[in-house]
This record gives C-alpha cells, sequence and structure tokens, in this order.
C-alpha cells in the first residue's frame, strides 16, 4: 500500500485485503508492516501490548500488557549482517512473524526501522532500494503465496524498497483534492522509477475509501478517479465505523459475527473482498 | 548453539546499535569535534525528531549479578540503594531501572564534570524548546 499522504486508510486496507486473500482464496499471506513507528498494524489485530523485540530494553518488556512474543527485528534485514545472520539462524523469518488470528502472518516494524534511512542513504545506489526484493525472493518466498507491504506514506528509502520489493502499487484514497495530487505525483514517480532502475513498478489497483455516499462530492470523487484511472476500481470502501469498532477489538470486519454486522460495516466486507479479488486477478494475470 | 549462531544470535540483538555507531564515527570523521554540551544538546533534539533512546549493552558479568538478584529477591534492595545514592524519586522496580540508576551513580562518581555538563545542556534545551 503506498501513497504518500497519510490517514487514507492504508493500513486498515493492508489489514482487511489480507485477510481476504487468506480467508477466500486460501492463500499464505504475510503482511509487513514497514509504516515507520507506527504499530498501526499490530494494533488492527490487537497486538500492541503483546509483541516486542529482542533488542528492546526492558522497560518495554515490563510494560503493561506483559508482551509475551518476542520477535527478530525486521530492521536486521537492511543491516550489514544479515546476510550473516540469516545464515546462521535457520527459522530467521518465523522469528520475525507473529499470527493475526484472522488467517495472515504479521512482520511488525520495529523502533529502529526509523534509522534504515539513514543506513540506506550510505548504500551505493544500485543497491540501496534491491534489499527488501532480496528479503522476499530469499526468505519469505518459500513461506509465502502473496507479501503486502504497509509503506510509510513519506518518499523514503524505507518506502522506494517496498515499491522495488512489490512492483504492485496499491493506492487507497480517501476522498478530497489534495488525496487525488498525490495520486498523480504517485504516477510520476513511479515512472521515474521505472525509467532510471531495472524494476517496473505499476499501480495495480487504485480505489475510494471512507466513502459517504451521502455526499455528493464522495461520489464524485470516487467516479472521477475512475474516470481517470485505467486501473481504478468502482469498487469503493464504504465509510463504516464498525471498521473502527472491530480495531479497537484488535480486529478487521472479517473478524466479527455475521449478526452484529450494521449495513455499512457488511458493505465494507464486501468491497474489501472485491477489491481483493480484483487485485490478485491483475497481479496474476 | 554453534559459535556462528551465538554470534548471529548477538547481532541480531545489537542491530540498531551497529547502525548508530556506524552514525557516529560517520560523523567524526573529517568533521572538527563538537563541544559536549552542544553535542549533547542536538542529541535531545534528535530524540525528540524520533532518534532511538534504546541504549544496550552485553557484558556476562554484568547479565549474571542482575539475572541473579532477580532470582535472588534481591533487586529491590540494590534498587532502593541507588536511588538513595541519587536522591531519586520512588519508580517501580525493573531491571531497566536499576541499570539507569547504576549507570548515573557510576557517572556521577567518575566523571562528575561531565554529568555537570550534561545538566547544563539539558537545562538549555528545555529552555530553548519552551519558546
Amino acid at each position: 500500500m503506498f501513497v504518500e499522504k497519510g490517514g487514507v486508510a492504508k493500513t486498515t486496507s493492508a489489514g482487511h485485503m489480507a485477510v481476504a486473500a487468506s480467508k477466500f482464496h486460501d492463500l499464505d499471506v504475510v503482511l509487513i508492516d514497514l509504516a515507520t513507528g507506527q504499530k498501526d498494524l499490530m494494533a488492527q489485530f490487537g497486538l500492541k501490548d503483546v509483541v516486542t523485540w529482542t533488542n528492546q530494553d526492558d522497560d518495554a518488556k515490563d510494560a503493561p500488557g506483559d508482551p509475551d512474543v518476542e520477535l527478530a527485528p525486521v530492521s536486521a534485514v537492511f543491516g550489514d549482517d544479515w546476510e550473516f545472520i540469516r545464515s546462521n539462524i535457520d527459522n530467521i523469518v518465523d522469528r520475525m512473524t507473529v499470527a493475526t488470528g484472522e488467517g495472515p502472518d504479521l512482520i511488525p516494524g520495529d523502533p529502529n526501522l526509523g534509522s534504515v534511512d539513514n543506513q540506506l542513504a550510505s548504500v551505493a545506489l544500485e543497491d540501496r532500494y534491491v534489499v527488501l526484493d532480496q528479503f522476499v525472493s530469499d526468505d519469505l518466498a518459500e513461506h509465502y503465496d502473496l507479501v503486502l507491504f504497509d509503506l510509510p506514506g513519506a518518499d523514503s528509502n524505507v518506502a522506494l524498497n517496498g515499491v522495488f520489493a512489490a512492483s504492485n502499487i496499491v493506492a487507497p484514497l480517501s476522498p478530497g483534492k489534495f488525496e487525488r495530487e498525490q495520486l498523480s505525483k504517485l504516477e510520476r514517480d513511479l515512472e521515474l522509477i521505472a525509467q532510471n532502475n531495472p524494476v517496473d513498478p505499476w499501480l495495480a489497483l487504485v480505489f475510494a475509501t471512507r466513502l459517504d455516499r451521502r455526499q455528493t462530492l464522495d461520489v464524485e470523487f470516487a467516479e472521477d478517479l475512475a474516470d481517470a484511472y485505467e486501473t481504478a476500481s468502482s469498487e469503493y470502501v464504504t465509510k463504516s465505523a464498525q471498521v473502527g469498532y472491530a480495531q479497537g477489538d484488535g480486529m478487521t470486519l472479517y473478524g466479527l459475527d455475521e449478526d452484529v454486522l450494521t449495513n455499512t460495516g457488511r458493505e465494507a466486507r464486501e468491497s474489501y473482498r472485491a477489491l481483493t479479488d480484483t487485485l490478485l486477478r491483475r497481479i496474476t494475470a | 548453539m554453534t559459535d556462528d549462531e551465538k554470534t548471529a544470535e548477538e547481532l541480531l540483538g545489537e542491530t540498531a546499535n551497529q547502525r548508530f555507531e556506524t552514525e557516529a564515527s560517520d560523523a567524526q570523521e573529517g568533521d572538527e569535534s563538537t563541544p559536549l554540551g552542544d553535542a549533547i544538546t542536538e542529541s535531545y533534539e534528535e530524540i525528540d525528531a524520533g532518534r532511538s533512546q534504546n541504549l544496550t549493552l552485553r557484558d556476562d558479568d554484568l547479565a549474571a549479578l542482575v539475572f541473579g538478584l532477580e532470582a535472588s529477591g534481591d533487586l529491590d534492595d540494590v534498587h532502593e540503594a541507588l536511588a538513595d545514592k541519587l536522591g531519586a524519586d520512588p519508580e517501580k522496580v525493573t531491571r531497566a531501572s536499576v541499570l539507569r540508576m547504576a549507570v548515573r551513580v557510576g557517572l556521577r562518581d567518575a566523571v562528575p564534570e561531565t554529568v555537570q555538563t550534561a545538566r547544563e545542556a539539558k537545562s538549555e534545551y528545555e529552555s530553548e524548546s519552551a519558546f
């Protein structure tokens, strides 16, 4: 998921589409949270107080909620010693991942991801953006059918690593003029990346989120999006307070019982399923 | 566990520190040295901007001591003794709180001028941030 603008439901969309891919397509899915320091994907699945990392100090381990899962930090992938580490620790991928409880696994972003950008800045340009792609090929491919990245909403070395690794870019957008401008910028940036590097990222899926059908401007936004972008989906995600309530309980809409779903909750759930179907069809075509 | 496995585990835990050491040594190469007070003030700014405030260390003897104190139930006494030395307010007794205070006591006893410089730098940073 990648758009530079924050607050467009990237994380919500990543979580729901990962679950939909696992649940309805029987895929082994892993989510990787590279949105530095946000912990949003952990919160989505109720894992915020459950997870700590091997290099955190003891204050974090004594935090309320008694963290009971200690993970290897994904930031290690970007370090100088990664090759040695992965060659000598057999189950390194298992040690980075935690089960979401709704099907997919999650590799959460550890606090030291914030310093990865500086580290990457000193790496030679030809090697700077391929670190994550190498990790996917060498270490994740044997375990998973689908890898979804939740990328930082900023133009950073980490985000570009995600773009290189994924190639298939998903851009959720909530209604707004600024969001449309960000999408245009993203298109230009992807073209520039393709011109200057041996990689061909493309906007595989664009869709509107948090849409209130009662608001004319929102509906026009979705229609405008569909007209302007070939890969925009006519499917949009309805605004639903139930998304937030489910997140508060540490789950996606798919974790809720059928009988507690509101109309908008049900619509949003079905939309994410349809969007996932579309995405999978496009990336496997 | 083989030696290489052990080294890999240590590297996994030290990833962040290696990164900061690289940044620090890069900054020192070819640069004029920065007075300590200014450097500390800049570090507060960096921490506020998101630089990690984690400091980790690996030491067999200290680890054995601290684990032993926890197991024997004597960690609280050590915590109290250190807090008395510092005149510190009571806080939750954890491994980290004991180590924090131990480092502070050690620095204060060994290099009191350095600690004074750090206090002055913090005051300066806080008064600048207030505006």
